[in-house]
């Protein structure tokens, strides 16, 4: 069924959007650049699009949550980036937020079944 | 990465950030290279790194965030443009044609004597010029802004690139029943990519900008004061006092014939300047829309030469009556010969409009169409 397929991938593309931010956050106390941040989440069993990536880092550069800096010296110039405090403090909000509602989810999915 | 590979990346990232806020571009340019070169590398094919990217317009919009524009930023450079210009025309043209119809009607020598009545006048002057110049600017601004937000609304591709390089082969495959989800990337094709249009093929807007100017300027006047287009002195008589004479060189009585076919012609020229500053580049629109535009300006000036009675037929006589010789005018009066005049002048319309259209079709077919020319060089 094409429509339900439509409708599943719509909805787990909803579901992963709001994760996005927090896997790029954990991702970055070091400095990184766009690619190998694609390929460490992926590794981890995070895909993302490189076409999503790269906008939201530069979405939360202008946040005051990442700063970047570009490379310049090696073979081809890199973009880094990496976390601010307040990227780091963020971070922190969110990753108890995550564990609340995964707790929250758990016991709710558990009564359900 | 080969120079075919990375002219294909080079059109990409193109294609991205002239979608994007110009103090962006630069910077997501060099993002751009060092992602696809990572991709490619890791794909062994820059193609194969685009098309997992997909569609550069789909990879702007999420560069744009999901916001909603009223004027994007992939018309809002223009829109600044298109407005300044159309603002300054019409800030100039109103206020000078304002300003000059108020003293010509309202000007008594009398007035100068007395204080009260100068300060009367000017503020007459004052404020009708003033009121007719922001109504007027406020209109512009309006029937510009809402053109942009309907350009907007409906994503009207100002770039050759998309539709031309569209084909019916570009139509989507209808979903089969194993197949459902077609993966609409697969719509979108590297092979589609305009190239960077090169220097050459860049129009001047300087000159477009001139052309808008003088349409505008000269358009207002013919609708507003046709009558100053003359011969205009100061008299300085006993009996009706100082005052501003004017003998226009057009004919005014058949005025409701003449100024319809005028403007037809300056709005010609007109949406073809315009056309230029937006899209910029010499390509097929530009052509066809010079060469339409000249073909209406040449049988607009060939009406209004040759067929409409465009002169004053009482010009010649009113110079000798009332100048009375002074600076040559019975001369002038008597040497003054309509229909000569109308040759040379419908000749000068018809060369330079030639002349223009010559040029443009030149540099398009020359440097405006390569896009076509160098697409098969990346598909080769």
């Amino acid at each position: 069924m094409g429509t339900d397929k439509a409708i599943i991938d719509s909805l787990r593309l909803e579901l992963r959007r709001g994760t996005l931010v927090l896997s790029v956050l954990s991702r970055t106390d070091e400095p990184k650049y766009g690619y190998a941040l694609v390929q460490s989440l992926l590794e981890k069993g995070v895909p993302i699009d490189p076409n999503t990536l790269y906008p939201l880092l530069r979405r939360l550069e202008t946040q005051g949550l990442l700063i970047s800096e570009w490379e310049t010296s090696g073979p081809k110039p890199r973009k880094y980036y990496r976390r601010t405090e307040l990227g780091t403090e963020i971070y922190k909000e969110l990753r108890n937020e995550w564990n609340q509602m995964a707790g929250a989810m758990e016991l709710l999915m558990k009564e359900e079944s | 990465m080969d120079d075919k590979d990375f002219e294909l990346m080079e059109r990409y990232i193109y294609q991205v950030v002239r979608r994007l806020p110009k103090e962006q571009r630069d910077d997501v340019s060099m993002e751009l290279r060092e992602l696809i070169g990572d991709m490619a590398e890791e794909k062994e094919s820059v193609r194969e790194a685009l098309v997992a990217l997909g569609d550069p317009a789909e990879f702007a919009k999420k560069y744009a965030g999901e916001s909603r524009y009223l004027i994007g930023p992939l018309y809002i450079d223009t829109y600044w443009n298109v407005l300044k210009i159309a603002l300054t025309c019409t800030v100039i043209a109103i206020f000078s044609i304002t300003l000059g119809q108020g003293i010509v009607e309202r000007y008594d020598p009398g007035l100068v004597t007395d204080l009260g009545s100068i300060i009367g006048f000017v503020t007459y002057l004052f404020s009708t010029t003033l009121s007719n110049t922001m109504n007027s600017a406020i209109g512009i601004f309006g029937i510009v802004t809402i053109v942009f937000m309907i350009m907007e609304h409906y994503k009207v591709d100002l770039e050759e690139g998309k539709d031309k390089a569209w084909t019916v082969d570009d139509l989507p495959k209808k979903p089969s029943s194993e197949k459902d989800g077609v993966d609409e990337r697969a719509i979108w094709t590297p092979e589609r990519l305009a190239p960077v249009p090169g220097k050459k093929a860049m129009l001047p807007r300087g000159d477009s900008i001139a052309d808008i100017v003088f349409s505008v300027i000269f358009g207002a006047i013919l609708i507003f004061a046709p009558h100053i287009l003359g011969v205009v002195w100061v008299i300085e008589d006993n009996v009706i006092g100082k005052g501003v004479m004017t003998i226009p060189i057009f004919n005014l009585d058949k005025w409701n014939l003449i100024l319809p076919v005028f403007l037809i012609s300056l709005l010609a020229g007109l949406t073809d300047a315009i056309l230029r500053v937006i899209i910029g580049r010499y390509n097929l629109k530009v052509m066809v829309s010079s060469i339409v535009s000249g073909l209406i300006q040449i049988v607009c000036s060939v009406t209004l030469f040759k067929i409409l009675p465009i002169w004053n037929p009482h010009f010649g006589n009113e110079l000798r009556r009332f100048l009375d010789n002074e600076f040559g005018a019975t001369e002038f009066a008597n040497y003054f010969d309509p229909v000569w005049f109308s040759n040379v002048i419908l000749t000068i319309i018809i060369i330079a409009t030639m002349v223009e259209v010559g040029i443009t079709a030149y540099r398009t077919l020359r440097y405006g169409l390569n896009e076509e020319r160098s697409e098969d060089k990346v598909k080769a």
